[in-house]
């Protein structure tokens, strides 16, 4: 046994000394630089949960705006506020997506932290090549729908919102250099390739009663319909799950 | 980085210096990438993933245990976000994936650079976990008891499976016609 001990523990050190002469590859030259953009909008790190961040921008920005921060960025932010206060959208419009910069709000981990209220629907979406994730949460007359996007080819999300029931305040696409958005009276549009992320802030009238939010992804492996629930009880009208056309 | 200097630069970061937290990424970056490179296999998902790893951690840095290292803070981040990535995707896309490490050929110029290449070529073969014991002792130069805390396992399950590890890359090395001496 003991030599075979002996012969293993010398293949061990080989092994690790190839090892310690193996370069590391050099990151990319803008990666620092771009994370320093994606954090230069906050003035400090986050010190609560996400959706009260979320909250205390939204009532900071009182009317519709693009901020852009550095433009041709691997990994952006777009963030603009829709219609606020009003109740109304104010019209259809489009915002190509070229590399702004802005922090992220929220994000996968915080969305799973349980801080930032409940989450009250999560599903995932197949089509060809890519993979779209819908997660919707809610805090009293706030919800928030994010879309994650892991897609090798581009993908079109359009989420139908019914009118009376939800206000659309805020947008956040993360990275913003690939995709688009566009929006109009009771929908939202984004182009999506990559691992691109949007979040579509909405404000509920929950006396309206619980009403599905409508969506469609459409890739070029065809056209995927659901439904999201925003509260916790199931929509409805029983459109929840895909369906493919 | 010594420990004084990074508990600074935090201090800094949470006051708000974006330049502060730049230092920070500009300290750990090189590694934190390299790992994600050979877990994505992908330049792009690598450069993203360790750039939302550093966000992540800038807005979620009042939570840091400051009696950790950043390092391992950052990486579990990495870690994950990665594993989402790697675990969502479709699974012929990161086969087909090449990274240009992988990209090894017999015109490549120099040998110690063609044995490198084999040798991240084999660290991909690895199963994940395997991969991550040999990312963050042979990259990250992180001890035992460094790792223990990163991968939140004990010291000892931590050395057993790197020796595992090593053994595994080893015959994948002796298959690709890597010396091992």
């Amino acid at each position: 046994m003991k030599p075979r001990a002996e012969g293993e523990n010398e293949s061990d050190e080989a092994v690790a000394r190839i090892l310690d002469r193996v370069t590391l590859e050099d990151p990319p030259a803008d990666l620092r630089q771009n994370v320093i953009r994606a954090i230069g909008t906050r003035p400090e790190p986050a010190r609560q949960g996400w959706f009260e961040t979320f909250r205390a921008e939204f009532r900071q920005r009182l009317f519709p705006r693009v901020i852009p921060f550095a433009a041709g960025a691997a990994a952006g932010v777009i963030v603009f506020a829709l219609a606020s206060g009003s109740g109304l959208w104010r019209g259809t419009g489009s915002m190509p997506s070229d590399g702004a910069m802005a922090p992220l709000v929220g994000g996968t981990g915080s969305v799973a932290g349980g801080k930032a209220g409940a989450k009250v629907d999560d599903q995932s979406f197949e089509l060809g090549r890519a993979n779209v994730r819908f997660e919707v949460l809610r805090s009293n007359d706030r919800a928030v729908v994010a879309v994650q996007a892991d897609a090798a080819d581009p993908v079109l999300v359009t989420v139908q919102l019914p009118p009376g029931v939800f206000r659309v305040e805020r947008l956040v696409t993360v990275p913003s250099s690939r995709g688009g958005v566009e929006y109009g009276p009771g929908w939202v549009r984004i182009r999506q390739s990559g691992r691109d992320r949007a979040e579509i802030g909405l404000v509920v009238d929950s006396s309206a009663g619980d009403a599905p939010i409508r969506i469609a992804i459409e890739a070029s492996g065809g056209t995927v319909r659901g439904a999201l629930r925003a509260s916790a009880a199931p929509p409805t009208d029983g459109l929840a799950g895909p369906k493919t056309n | 980085m010594d420990g004084a200097r990074e508990a600074d630069l935090i201090r800094r970061s949470l006051d708000g210096d974006a330049d502060a937290y730049g230092e920070l990424v500009a300290a750990h970056q090189r590694v934190l990438f390299n790992v994600a490179l050979r877990m994505t296999r992908n330049r792009e998902d690598a450069q993203d993933v360790t750039q939302i790893a550093f966000i992540k951690a800038y807005q979620k840095l009042a939570t840091f245990d400051r009696s950790r290292k950043f390092f391992s803070w950052v990486y579990r981040i990495l870690w994950n976000e990665t594993l989402n990535l790697v675990q969502r995707r479709p699974r012929h896309e990161a086969l087909d994936e090449e990274t240009p490490a992988a990209q090894s050929s017999p015109e490549r110029e120099s040998e110690e650079r063609d044995t490198s290449a084999r040798v991240h070529e084999a660290i991909e073969e690895l199963p994940p976990d395997y991969r991550q014991v040999i990312l963050l002792r042979h990259f990250a130069q992180l001890s035992y008891q460094e790792m223990s805390r990163v991968i939140e396992l004990p010291e000892k399950t931590v050395k057993s499976r790197l020796f595992t590890a090593r053994r595994l890359l080893g015959s994948i090395l002796e298959r690709k016609g890597v010396a091992l001496t």
